[in-house]
């Protein structure tokens, strides 16, 4: 039940036009459903909708001289991530809003928060596109549900209420599995380990595979209690996970190659059925490898993350901020049609290859200010 | 000094820590005298070198021509005239019984062997760390961070090639110092070398000086320079006059100009006191001609860092969404250039990206001032030095000596808060490499 001032923002007929544009867009399975130019048109309207609708990102533009005829998306100004810890960017009153992610906390204290005003856009954008990353076989199976248990590494939605990594696990999970079988085993902070190996152990003596779910610190603890013990779990075939995010300065930092391979020993899962997720706070819509989605692909190949049909990322040079070329790197700059209610033009501090449409995720640039994906040492200057 | 390498394998390092340097002729007054000449004639020979030099240093720094020049000419130019003797005669003479003889020099509390793990983005501290760990130490090992791969090599290349053409009884009494590389992930290496240094020089984070410091033996004498934040005071309640108000931008600007401010003695935050608010806008005025000035006649570094250009492009856009009327941004038209970030809201003390990015905020006085520097975490934000304007009376004694003893190492006045004197006790260290009291 929303209340009449959210209703009154949804049912705007402007915002109502644009949703209606945009949701379509969810169904498709590739970018290259959606042209150029149809992105290009819709682009331009979410963006005249957001400088009309949202001060700060207005204030923005306008400082750096894009006005509200901008004719080139490619051209509109990015809201750096670290704005959604000092402002609100959001097109509407943020009170009346019903969910609101926060990001981790930060060396700083003040996390930054997205806020949206329901779920419709954001559920509709995250879960078919999981889906056909992680349960691409449920489009064929017949199901209506995919007969895989949920297990996930981190805090249980009622405990981490302002997680958006949660709240997509659990959309996805309510979606296209079995909610009632899902478990969540960060508990007060720490991770379970004696209740996920129980866990896991059951569903291998009862031959039944699983989705895991799990952030790279909570995989290296995981794996390391699991090394300390000499164990190895065997999980059962179409068993897989979705592996997301940094370290956090929580655990040692172990490459992703290695990563996955010590994982795969461990857990007896083959490396293509890791997939790498790549999301944050301030969007509403996920990358992920392509390993499981197209099994007979390289592997190196599948894990140059496609955006999804709604989203542009164009990797830029931090100096020019202009695309850079093929092959080189550079940072993120996301379009995000889903973050209709926010802002689609997300500027990250992420760094990445561009690969033609698509970009391999390099890491996060080491010396921008601190903002929880990834808490390392700052660079010192002395 | 009988080996001096730019480049070494795990073997030469080996061949270095395992040789014993030649007691014959050797005390310390003498290794003093005689390495405080070379060092003498190899920084006169660096400094007439200074524009062939300029270009690498500036690609290696990502310095502007300018600022790289300043790197070599502040690195070197203090060692002429012979302050290195100066110092050691004031302060290590005076503990040492020079009446010993040289096969007693064990006695003399001196290490034996220093070694120094280089870093930073300005290559004057390292130098620094070479010539005082030279003055005292009978080997030095310097290994130069991957940021500074020419200067200090250069520069230990110089010295032996002096020392080779000196006499052999000034051989005799010179170290042994060498220059080496070896991978960072080689902990088997780094622990060999660090559990048998006397003395560890170390520029770095929390992190690897902790790492460093658990491979050295209990007796071994640490010498660590992190993470350290300066800022700036300008009472403009002190100006003698208002009609200029250029001169005393100018001085300002120098600090945030000096090494593209990549030093920890580059004003982060400069608190505005007294005056009112107009007053305190017209001087941001001045201060962004001042920049805009040096911009065209200095240039910019050309290669900055990728990492830091995003930072400084994501502060430059949050002041710009800002609607409030209390902050303001203004900048070089695109990067790299200059950013003043005029805040009346956030004045806590702060760190930015560097390459001449700072904050400009209002502070009612000393006692608030006070306040907003004891807030700042102190591991974060370990203090450093302080630049006062117009005059140092801008900052009472009583606020000095709370400072200090709050950490800060330089009170000093605007426009020289980056040319500290040779014996400046960086980080709060001694200038040598040893504690001669406590060994």
């Amino acid at each position: 039940m929303t209340s009449p001032a959210l209703d009154k923002y949804l049912t705007n007929p402007d915002r109502v036009r644009l949703a209606e544009k945009i949701k379509p867009l969810f169904a498709l399975t590739s970018s290259e459903d959606v042209s150029d130019g149809r992105f290009s048109e819709l682009a331009m309207e979410v963006y005249q909708y957001q400088f009309n609708s949202c001060e700060p990102f207005r204030r923005l533009c306008l400082g750096l001289g894009a006005r509200h005829d901008v004719r080139d998306w490619r051209k509109i100004p990015g809201v750096p991530t670290d704005a959604f810890r000092h402002y609100r960017i959001t097109c509407f009153n943020p009170a009346l809003g019903e969910i609101e992610f926060h990001t981790s906390g930060t060396s700083h204290g003040k996390s930054g928060v997205h806020w949206i005003p329901g779920a419709e856009l954001y559920d509709g954008a995250a879960i078919p596109w999981f889906a056909l990353h992680l349960l691409p076989e449920l489009a064929s199976s017949g199901f209506a549900k995919f007969p895989i248990r949920v297990l996930s590494l981190t805090a249980s939605p009622a405990e981490a209420v302002h997680s958006s990594l949660v709240h997509m696990i659990r959309a996805t999970t309510a979606s296209c599995c079995d909610p009632d079988e899902a478990a969540y085993f960060i508990r007060r902070g720490e991770l379970d380990v004696a209740a996920l190996n129980a866990d896991v152990e059951k569903s291998v003596a009862e031959g039944r595979p699983v989705l895991l779910h799990t952030t790279a610190f909570s995989l290296v603890h995981w794996l390391e209690a699991l090394e300390r013990e000499n164990r190895t779990l065997n999980l059962p075939e179409g068993s897989r996970m979705m592996e997301t995010g940094g370290y956090k300065g929580r655990s040692r930092r172990v490459d992703k190659r290695e990563l996955y391979l010590w994982a795969s020993r461990r857990l007896g899962l083959p490396v293509r059925v890791i997939v790498n997720e790549y999301g944050m706070t301030e969007m509403s819509s996920q990358f992920y490898d392509r390993t499981l989605r197209e099994d007979s692909m390289d592997e190196d190949e599948a894990r140059i993350k496609i955006p999804p049909p709604w989203v542009r990322s164009l990797v830029i040079d931090p100096v020019s901020r202009k695309p850079v070329e093929d092959g080189a790197t550079g940072v993120l700059r996301h379009i995000d049609l889903a973050n209709l209610d926010s802002c689609a033009f997300i500027l990250t501090a992420d760094a990445a290859r561009r690969h033609g449409n698509g970009f391999e995720l390099l890491g996060r640039l080491s010396d921008v200010e601190l903002r929880g994906c990834s808490l390392e040492y700052e660079d010192l200057r002395t | 000094m009988s080996e001096t390498k730019s480049e070494s394998s795990a073997e030469k390092i080996g061949a270095f820590l395992s040789s014993v340097p030649s007691e014959e002729a050797w005390d310390p007054l003498r290794q003093a005298v005689a390495f405080s000449r070379i060092a003498e004639e190899a920084s006169t020979e660096l400094l007439a070198r200074k524009s062939e030099l300029a270009p690498a240093i500036a690609n290696a720094h990502g310095f502007s021509p300018h600022e790289a020049e300043r790197a070599i000419r502040e690195a070197f130019e203090p060692v002429k005239g012979g302050p290195l003797l100066k110092i050691w005669n004031r302060e290590v003479a005076p503990r040492l019984d020079l009446t010993m003889k040289a096969n007693d020099r064990k006695h003399f509390g001196l290490p034996e062997l220093s070694v120094i793990f280089g870093g930073g983005a300005i290559p004057q501290p390292n130098i620094i760390a070479i010539l005082a760990a030279g003055m005292v130490s009978r080997k030095v090992l310097f290994r130069p961070s991957s940021h500074d791969s020419i200067l200090g090599p250069r520069f230990i290349e110089c010295l032996a090639a002096r020392a080779a053409a000196g006499k052999s009884s000034a051989r005799r009494a010179l170290p042994e110092i060498l220059a080496a590389r070896w991978p960072h992930d080689d902990a088997t290496l780094t622990r060999e070398i660090v559990a048998q240094a006397s003395s560890l020089v170390v520029f770095g984070d929390g992190g690897s000086v902790e790492e460093l410091s658990s491979y050295a033996r209990p007796e071994c004498q640490r010498f660590i320079y992190g993470p350290r934040v300066s800022f700036a005071v300008l009472d403009l309640g002190r100006l003698p006059s208002l009609q200029n108000l250029a001169q005393y931008a100018e001085p300002v600007a120098e600090d945030i100009v000096a090494y593209d401010q990549r030093g920890c003695l580059s004003p982060t935050t400069l608190y505005l006191m007294g005056g009112d608010a107009k007053l305190r806008r017209d001087f941001v005025t001045a201060l962004r001609l001042a920049l805009i000035a040096r911009a065209k006649q200095q240039g910019f570094a050309p290669r900055i860092p990728g990492s830091t250009a995003s930072a400084i492009h994501s502060l430059r856009a949050i002041y710009l969404m800002d609607g409030s009327g209390h902050r303001a941004v203004f900048s070089n038209a695109s990067l790299p250039g200059w950013t003043l970030l005029y805040d009346e809201t956030d004045i806590s003390l702060r760190d930015t990206p560097g390459y001449q990015t700072l904050f400009v905020c209002p502070v009612a006085g000393w006692p608030e001032l006070m306040k907003v520097l004891d807030a700042a975490p102190s591991k974060s934000f370990a203090l450093q030095g302080l630049g006062v304007g117009p005059d140092k009376l801008a900052c009472p004694k009583e606020y000095a000596d709370r400072l200090r003893a709050r950490g800060l190492t330089r009170i000093c006045l605007l426009g020289q808060m980056q040319s500290p004197p040779l014996e400046w006790m960086h980080d709060g260290n001694p200038f040598f490499p040893v504690r001669l009291g406590t060994s």
